[in-house]
């Protein structure tokens, strides 16, 4: 009878713990989401990631009006559009264009992933003065 | 001898259908147009039937369940990469999801599943990580917690309404 309660007692225990943990899990990623969304910045270099190498490099607010087609390694191809120095991921070849429906990047906090394909936008410049090299050697189009 | 062949068979049949049920809603569920636009974020419904194999006979059944799900969704509708993700969350899930089952002694399926749900999160991570070598992804991981301990809980929940209301005969 003792040894049932006891447990019983630790199975709550148990639950409890594992609850606690999850709770904890669940604050922390929302201080996390709150503290990412305070320090975004509007940065304008944009650039392009494809198979975890660095494509190309653009400054948006210098950028003309054009889009880019890239030809991933699987053989897909993303366009990606600059517009009135916005820049998006206008078509993806993938099944759930999840990068299309991101839209427009303006902010340095979540990069366009088109995972797919493995086609990264991020956004870094200048206003970013953390690790963010600044003095960069050349901007190709 | 007489029956214990025909449990076999009879598991055979019972487990082939859980795994014809879990594609299919695996296949329903890429039907349902993804209303947040985060990628990796998505509801998890085919995770129901791993959690109630998993409860009801263990842990390799599950797995086997596991593994006919993952070949089935890449071969109709994924690609090999997709496989990949699909496979690393899939399994790291399930790891997780057993071990807590063993720890919670089969109680509390609803914090397992949200566990389970941030082990497929963290398993896809290691994917994307390996495969973008970009870490911008990172940026994803509290959005994607977030999500995947709503959705995790939400999926826990059916699973447990369905253990409950499950009859134990078809599982003996």
């Amino acid at each position: 009878m003792d040894n049932k309660e006891n447990t019983k007692i630790s199975e709550n225990k148990r639950i409890f713990i594992v609850s606690a943990i999850l709770a904890l899990m669940l604050v922390a990623s929302i201080v996390a989401v709150l503290v990412l969304q305070a320090s975004k910045n509007n940065a304008s270099i944009a650039i392009i990631y494809v198979d975890g190498e660095k494509y190309t490099e653009i400054n948006l607010e210098e950028s003309e009006d054009m889009t880019l087609t890239i030809t991933a390694s699987n053989g897909s191809h993303n366009t990606i559009e600059i517009k009135d120095h916005n820049i998006r991921m206008q078509s993806a070849e993938c099944k759930n264009n999840l990068c299309v429906n991101q839209g427009w990047a303006k902010d340095t906090l979540l990069p366009i992933v088109c995972l797919p394909n493995n086609v990264v936008i991020t956004i870094s410049g200048p206003t970013n003065n953390d690790k963010e090299d600044n003095s960069y050697d050349a901007i190709t189009y | 001898m007489q029956s214990h062949t025909d449990s076999r068979i009879k598991q055979l049949a019972i487990l082939a259908m859980f795994a014809a049920l879990s594609f299919g809603i695996y296949a329903l569920e890429t039907l349902i147009p993804n209303p947040i636009p985060i990628p990796g974020i998505k509801l998890g419904l085919s995770n129901i039937i791993i959690l109630i194999v998993l409860y009801r006979y263990g842990f390799k059944e599950a797995s086997l369940v596991l593994t006919v799900r993952l070949l089935l969704s890449c071969l109709l509708f994924g690609t090999l990469l997709s496989l990949l993700y699909s496979a690393v969350g899939g399994c790291l899930c399930l790891v997780i999801e057993g071990i807590l089952n063993r720890f919670l002694k089969g109680k509390a399926i609803f914090v397992a599943s949200a566990f389970g749900a941030l082990a497929h999160n963290a398993g896809q991570f290691l994917v994307a990580l390996l495969v973008t070598r970009s870490l911008g992804v990172l940026v994803y991981i509290p959005y994607l917690a977030i999500a995947g301990i709503i959705t995790g809980f939400l999926t826990g929940l059916c699973a447990f309404f369905v253990l409950k209301k499950l009859p134990k005969s078809i599982s003996s």
